[in-house]
């Protein structure tokens, strides 16, 4: 790994957590290393400027996310463990992290979170979001509307 | 203009990672090395090593003279004009053996075959014994000709069509006809057949 990678890192790495802790993926910390692996691994075929390569990171995050839902619902884990009669709703390294805004993204539909998160958590653009989530222009705008509508109300409301 | 929902939003993504996390990640990021960029031929490199491809495997089929017959004689041309001496095909130096051997005798109009027929023959024997593939390729085609009419040459006078049918010398014919008119004319009418 070259200093580039490293740089990478620091410089995205919040970025890439936050919209894996905000897309609720179960462990979000061990997906944000195989990320920056996959990173590493072939930053040497990459080029281009900062905005190139931020929407490049969160390409992989996105596609590292699906393919660890699918996984995940393909082959669902098995634990001895005692399952707590009450479900925790924010892990221990998350407490600090605005839950009243993190349960309103969670209350919304998927796509409507899916757009919402690579927007303002990954601060990407339209079109880069768009590109990323394989849905026009026009339909980015349409879901970050109706998220936003949705997220105002959750917020000025709280549980 | 940004509001407050977007600024929580944006605030999401500015959390640090945990440093005992990040350590672990950059220590494992430093252990992958990163891949080689691969090195692909350009189109223009791809085109250059068919077309040389195609020239030295061209140009080794036409020494061997392995080509077809026209692509063979193309191929002599080119090489000939480049000081390379590759074999024409064999239809084409029949051919041209026997075109030199005509014009050596005189011509090949028929004033000039009836004055030098024998030697004309004669050269066009040799060229014959000289390319015999090519004589082949020049000589008749199959079903043409009295040889080549099965019914003629059965063994039994009465029936096909005479010896002297189909494409001959006037010499020829006459031959043929004082040869094989005696036996057909024992032959039975032809309505008294069947």
């Amino acid at each position: 790994m070259g200093a580039g990678a490293a740089e990478v890192y620091l410089r995205l790495a919040p970025g890439v957590l936050g919209y894996l802790r905000a897309e609720r993926a179960p462990e979000p910390e061990d997906l944000l290393g195989e990320v920056f692996l996959q990173v590493a691994r072939d930053l040497g075929r990459f080029s281009g400027d900062d905005d190139a390569c931020r929407r490049w990171v969160f390409t992989i995050a996105h596609h590292r996310l699906v393919d660890d839902r699918r996984r995940r619902h393909a082959r669902p884990q098995r634990t001895d463990a005692q399952v707590p009669d009450v479900a925790d709703p924010r892990p221990a390294d998350e407490a600090g992290l605005d839950p009243v805004l993190r349960g309103a993204l969670a209350a919304l539909t998927p796509d409507q979170r899916e757009v919402v998160v690579l927007r303002f958590v990954a601060d990407l653009s339209l079109e880069d979001t768009a590109g990323i989530t394989g849905r026009t222009v026009g339909a980015v705008k349409s879901l970050q509307v109706r998220a936003l509508d949705n997220l105002r109300k959750a917020v000025s409301l709280p549980a | 203009m940004e509001d407050d929902l977007t600024r929580r939003l944006r605030a999401l993504g500015d959390q640090p990672v945990p440093p005992a996390t990040s350590a672990d990640h950059l220590t494992a990021m430093a252990s992958v090395g990163a891949r080689p960029e691969r090195r692909r031929f350009g189109r223009v490199a791809v085109g250059l090593a068919a077309l040389t491809g195609f020239l030295v495997g061209g140009s080794g089929l036409a020494m061997a003279g392995a080509l077809p017959a026209p692509a063979q004689d193309a191929a002599a041309s080119v090489l000939a004009q480049v000081g390379v001496d590759a074999p024409r095909s064999p239809s084409s130096a029949y051919g041209q053996c026997v075109s030199a051997a005509s014009k050596a005798h005189g011509g090949a109009g028929a004033e000039a075959e009836e004055v030098d027929n024998s030697a004309f023959r004669d050269a066009k024997a040799a060229c014959k014994a000289e390319h015999p593939k090519g004589a082949k390729a020049h000589g008749p085609k199959e079903g043409k000709g009295p040889q080549a009419n099965p019914k003629a040459n059965d063994g039994d006078p009465c029936t096909g069509p005479p010896p002297w049918a189909g494409r001959m010398t006037s010499a020829e014919k006459a031959a043929a006809k004082a040869e094989h008119e005696p036996a057909r004319a024992a032959c039975p009418p032809d309505d008294e057949e069947g």
